[in-house]
């Protein structure tokens, strides 16, 4: 075993192992390169964008390439002028102590998260200023590579010194991955998928290739999330893979299945109302995994009507905690979703693969398209003064506008405020 | 179970010297006595600091034992002393308790795994030069505020070091005859951060001598004794990372 966390261990350690489009890479390549080659044009690289896309990874990848340690201010540490002049200051003209052999840049600095890097003026009415401007004396000075990470590259330019020293640097774009066609994405995705069982195979154990795929279907461009699947499904592979798969929260793949099989064949009032107490899933996710798995254990049509009807019941109580906003309902609705067993009275004694709900999966797959409707509809109500509900009705004219010719649908776009993807949602 | 008793005079040059790199340090006992290796966030200076079990007045330590501890807290304890002090140092539980005199205080031991002992790099330069602290203090003051940075070059009959800025600047050049001892058969040179080593001298307060060994663009080594006895007292080098030149 390699620690106790692969994810922590597997960081990549080079930038062709990161994942990244190959036109970010080439742009960071050519960056290190000119470090490496000592003819530097700019002596930081910025890298903004969404959090979880891999920009601290890639600074630490850098350095790897580099061969040199990492001298990072993130935003954990206090960062007002004083101490970026003492810590990425003084690192910046300075060799390191632990790369003394050598030649060219010394050491990696790293500005994590600098959003939130104070830009204040003092208060004693100095001209001194706050860190932002001694950042930009670090970058304008350094003998080695700095490198900034931040989410809001906008909000960093309006503030003060913030546009000298994005002048003064490489600024690159991370960007979420969703183009699922491009040849980015689909080499990314072999590679992720060669490197995932490397691991798995290098830590002792066994996965199948389709697996693998669709761990990461789910949870792409998460890496870590995907990492954190495949050691969970890899440790305890002697449970059956679907099963902790179909199950989406990660904790508490055992607890739902053994209640479902407490359910449908233990019968045991008191043994489910005792696992129901360590659940952390909610009531309504209960009512849903029965209502999924109901038809599959009651093969009797007498008993599936009998047994919906006590399922109907709690879901009848589901339904007053949130028109009542009466949250003792919840109680009734599990007690009473518990006893589902009562209308079933030939047990099932086939095996029996309990499935994840399929309208939690379809919900969370149209997820996307459901809030592009919703922003779609907001925005037609909006120019035609009436609520997005009423907008609904409107939907089928817009369609037909936007049928006709192209330039009609760009217009209708323009005018509405639509990007492409809600514009998709009104044309179907 | 740790006990340790030691002189305030031990104590507080021990602290003065972890105070002017770092804010946490982990102190490691072993068989020999007391070592503690630290190094800056920006590894820019590094500190490695020895005192003999024989230097303690009181040295009970089962094999090895380690304790992380916050320095500014040890300051504080410090400024309770009177000069003549000696302090008990007992680990207990998660905590290390202080008896001086009338006063007993404990404070919170860190977390071993979360202060990090840096590993010290092999450094080794021929050129070195034994001075008398106050000499080389006196040089340092003089390029204050001048620069942030001091260049020191030692040739084979002087030491000088200089520092420089675009209005002002200072040199300090001490011949052969100045020196205790001085080894050089070629000009060397190299540039080293003014600030700390001004903190470090004068944070030396019981040494009389310092031997500073260095080469072209490489990292500066000070050795130090604070007493002359060579069992007794605190010593050590500190390392100091050269400024790189375009």
């Amino acid at each position: 075993m390699k620690g106790l966390f692969w994810n922590d261990f597997y960081r990549p350690k080079s930038l062709d192992d990161t994942l990244m489009a190959n036109d970010i890479r080439i742009k960071i390549k050519g960056w290190v390169e000119s470090w490496q080659r000592g003819e530097v044009t700019k002596n930081a690289l910025i890298l903004w964008g969404d959090p979880g896309l891999g920009k601290t990874t890639t600074a630490f990848a850098i350095a790897n390439e580099l061969e040199v340690p990492v001298i990072e201010m993130n935003a954990s540490d206090l960062r007002d002028r004083q101490s970026i002049k003492n810590i990425a200051g003084l690192a910046s003209i300075y060799m390191d102590l632990f790369s003394i052999e050598k030649k060219g840049c010394s050491k990696v600095i790293l500005m994590d998260e600098a959003d939130n890097i104070n830009d204040s003026r003092s208060k004693n009415g100095s001209s001194d200023t706050g860190g932002m401007n001694e950042l930009l004396n670090v970058i304008r000075n350094t003998r080695n590579p700095v490198i900034i990470t931040m989410n809001d590259y906008y909000g960093f330019r309006r503030k003060s010194g913030g546009s000298d020293i994005i002048n003064n640097s490489l600024s690159i774009e991370f960007k979420l991955y969703n183009r699922r066609r491009d040849i980015d994405y689909n080499e990314n995705v072999r590679k992720l998928r060669t490197n995932i069982i490397k691991i798995v195979e290098e830590n002792g154990f066994r996965i199948s290739q389709n697996d693998v795929s669709v761990i990461i279907e789910r949870n792409f461009p998460d890496i870590r999330g995907i990492i954190n699947d495949v050691q969970s499904i890899a440790i305890n592979s002697n449970s059956s893979m679907m099963e902790n798969l179909a199950e989406g929260q990660r904790d508490s793949a055992t607890s739902i299945f053994e209640i479902m099989k407490e359910i449908f064949r233990g019968r045991n009032y008191e043994k489910i109302f005792e696992l129901l107490r360590d659940k952390d899933f909610d009531t309504s996710d209960l009512v849903l995994w029965i209502d999924n798995n109901l038809p599959m254990e009651a093969e009797d049509p007498l008993d599936l009507v009998n047994a919906y009807e006590i399922l109907s019941t709690a879901d009848i109580y589901l339904g007053r905690v949130i028109k009542k906003q009466h949250f003792r309902y919840k109680v009734y609705a599990e007690d009473i979703s518990a006893g589902v067993f009562n209308g079933i009275s030939t047990v099932n004694k086939k095996f029996v693969k309990y499935e994840f709900p399929s309208m939690i999966m379809s919900m969370s797959r149209s997820k996307g398209s459901r809030s592009a409707r919703k922003n779609a509809l907001k925005k037609i109500g909006k120019i035609t003064h009436t609520s997005s509900k009423g907008a609904t009705d409107l939907l089928w004219f817009y369609s037909a506008i936007a049928s006709t010719s192209k330039e009609n649908k760009i217009e209708l776009m323009e005018l509405i405020g639509l990007d492409e993807k809600e514009m998709e949602i009104i044309t179907g | 179970m740790t006990k340790l008793s030691i002189s305030i005079k031990n104590l507080r040059e021990i602290i003065d010297l972890l105070n002017t790199v770092v804010s946490e340090a982990k102190l490691k006992l072993d068989s020999n006595g007391l070592n503690v290796k630290a190094v800056d966030s920006a590894h820019v200076a590094m500190i490695d600091i020895h005192m003999n079990r024989e230097s303690f007045i009181d040295y009970d330590v089962d094999q090895e034992d380690e304790l992380a501890v916050d320095v500014d807290k040890l300051k504080g304890i410090i400024k309770l002393a009177t000069s003549n002090d000696n302090i008990v140092m007992i680990k207990e539980n998660e905590r290390l308790k202080f008896k001086l005199g009338s006063i007993s205080k404990s404070i919170p031991l860190l977390d071993n795994s979360s202060v990090l002992t840096p590993k010290v790099p092999a450094i080794h330069s021929e050129s070195y030069v034994i001075l008398r602290k106050g000499e080389l203090e006196r040089g340092l003051k003089a390029a204050e505020d001048v620069s942030d940075a001091i260049k020191l070059i030692m040739k084979p009959d002087e030491f000088r070091a200089r520092s420089a800025s675009e209005s002002e600047d200072s040199e300090m050049v001490l011949q052969k005859t100045d020196l205790i001892e001085l080894n050089c058969s070629t000009e060397v040179k190299s540039s080293y951060p003014l600030d700390y080593l001004l903190r470090l001298v004068k944070s030396l307060g019981n040494a009389e001598e310092l031997k500073l060994s260095f080469k072209d663009d490489y990292p500066l080594s000070i050795e130090f004794k604070t007493s002359k006895d060579a069992v007794e007292g605190v010593s050590g080098f500190f390392l100091l990372a050269p400024r790189m030149e375009h």
